[in-house]
């Protein structure tokens, strides 16, 4: 089993007036990893990631980084922070910034690096992020799409080792997305720990090497996706569906288009690319 | 109108200038307003910076025009109670008559008002709040103030996009079809507008706070430069 990065063991919280957010929260998020945290509105998602970077503080249990426990002191929280960026999913609650080169070295400048190497942080983040024109512009007259990139940008120059990001694809459009997908697989190779929570259940099956499933509340299933989202009851109860990638597949594997031991195609290029294959196959009078 | 201002100062002919030399026109000018006897300072006044905001940077005159008349409804408002002056008659009522003195105050009064508001008008529309800041910073101002500058700015948006979209909704179900409506919807916005200003701020600071924030909004100088 790889080595864990961050962990939430027996997390229980409660928002005032007793409605209760999180019931006995286990999950371990390994080194390096991609992981899809997967629930509908209102499950428990946000609130999940706010404890990871000490926002919100368990009721019962704790919550581990490094293999060691949170503390929850001034300087136990800086340090956690810096290293578990959280990018939130409204732009607005991070940019405070009337110019985007300045609300970027915000992070930096809390570490009280250099003025020297806060410019080399905030240039590399806008960089990784490609927004390096947009420098001077003021952030309310970016578009959401842009605000959402300096958002990210702003967290990327604190060089975190583990970044979580809430809903990051809700309000952005296919290209956005894409581009998006693109900048995490960067990070991902680089070798950042993701965690992503989402509803986009076919964004979650193509992107992630984790998921995990949360429903009122509680994780009821971590595992790969397809061993996951193959899981029709549980998907269901979660008020989630299956991505169509896999039920696709899973068709073509009942048909005999797919061998037994044959990996999915999870994108949708994969898929196409799959059946171009297959129908040529056909074509050139072989079975199917 | 915020946004007008905002836009105009990113996109005017003189936004390269630097915003040193703007500022310092600017004070000159209004001095200028301020010392001299209104009657032969503030016309002149009023027309250099007139021309200048509208024929040098490039503001269109009907904009120019358009913004000034929110600052003009006050001056005439206020002129207008100096030069009447009411005084009780014996017999218990009320005169109200022109006083020439106070006709005389009201012309000067509203003569370097003019004049003071086309020399503020000709820098907030040329120069954008960051480089205004840039100057104030090199001016030495306290930090606290600045950060204070900053936010408002940045908030001021944040609120008039808020409200345009809540007042757009309202409309949209009819809330400002009639006198009374309109009023009811006016009162019901403002109540959520402050609900809702509070929650941001919370969201902010906890937006923050994920950043490291101590209560200090540390960030690069304004003249720093990407490419350095």
């Amino acid at each position: 089993m790889r080595e864990s990065i961050l962990e939430m063991q027996g997390v229980t919280y409660e928002y005032a007036g007793g409605f209760s957010a999180l019931r006995e929260v286990n999950l371990r998020v390994t080194r390096g990893s991609r992981t899809a945290l997967l629930g509908a509105n209102g499950s428990g998602k946000t609130t999940l990631l706010a404890h990871l970077n000490g926002t919100l503080r368990p009721a019962s249990g704790r919550v581990v980084f490094n293999n060691r426990p949170v503390e929850y002191s001034r300087h136990g929280l800086a340090s956690l922070r810096q290293k578990v960026g959280l990018i939130f999913q409204d732009p607005d609650d991070q940019l405070f910034s009337a110019r985007v080169y300045q609300d970027v070295s915000f992070g930096p400048m809390n570490l009280r690096m250099a003025e020297a190497d806060v410019k080399q942080c905030v240039n590399d983040a806008l960089k990784a992020m490609e927004i390096e024109e947009l420098w001077d512009r003021p952030t309310h007259m970016l578009s959401y799409g842009q605000k959402k990139r300096v958002a990210i940008a702003g967290v990327l120059a604190m060089n975190p080792e583990v970044v979580l990001l809430d809903e990051p694809t809700a309000g952005l459009d296919h290209d956005g997305t894409e581009k998006l997908i693109a900048t995490l697989d960067a990070l991902h190779t680089r070798g950042t720990t993701l965690l992503l929570a989402t509803h986009d259940i076919d964004l979650a099956y193509r992107w992630a090497d984790e998921v995990a499933v949360v429903s009122d509340g509680a994780i009821v299933q971590h595992g790969t996706p397809e061993a996951v989202l193959c899981n029709a009851m549980l998907v269901t109860s979660a008020q989630l569906n299956t991505p169509l990638m896999l039920e696709i597949s899973v068709l073509l594997r009942e048909l005999g288009g797919l061998a037994e031991e044959a990996p999915f195609p999870r994108t949708r290029e994969e898929m196409l690319t799959y059946l171009r294959v297959l129908v040529d196959q056909r074509a050139a009078g072989r079975s199917l | 109108m915020i946004d007008v201002l905002d836009k105009l100062s990113y996109t005017n002919r003189l936004r390269r200038w630097h915003p040193g030399t703007k500022v310092c026109i600017v004070c000159v000018m209004f001095a200028l307003c301020m010392l001299l006897p209104p009657l032969y300072a503030a016309p002149p006044v009023f027309v250099v910076m007139v021309f200048a905001a509208v024929v040098v940077a490039g503001i269109p005159a009907r904009t120019y025009i358009r913004i000034l008349l929110t600052p003009l409804g006050f001056i005439i408002a206020g002129s207008i109670t100096m030069a009447f002056s009411i005084t009780g008659t014996p017999g218990g009522g009320l005169s109200i008559r022109v006083d020439p003195a106070g006709v005389g105050m009201a012309l000067r009064v509203s003569l370097r008002a003019l004049a003071a508001v086309s020399c503020l008008f000709f820098l907030s529309m040329t120069t954008p709040v960051v480089d205004i800041v840039h100057v104030l910073n090199a001016c030495r101002l306290p930090r606290v103030f600045i950060e204070l500058l900053l936010l408002s700015y940045r908030f001021l948006f944040v609120f008039s996009e808020t409200m345009y979209r809540m007042q757009t909704a309202q409309a949209a179900r009819l809330g400002y079809t009639g006198v009374r409506e309109s009023f009811r919807s006016a009162g019901m916005l403002a109540a959520v507008l402050f609900v809702r200003v509070l929650d941001r701020v919370q969201r902010l600071e906890t937006g923050l706070a994920a950043r490291n924030y101590d209560g200090t909004l540390r960030m690069l100088p304004f003249n720093a430069r990407s490419d350095a």
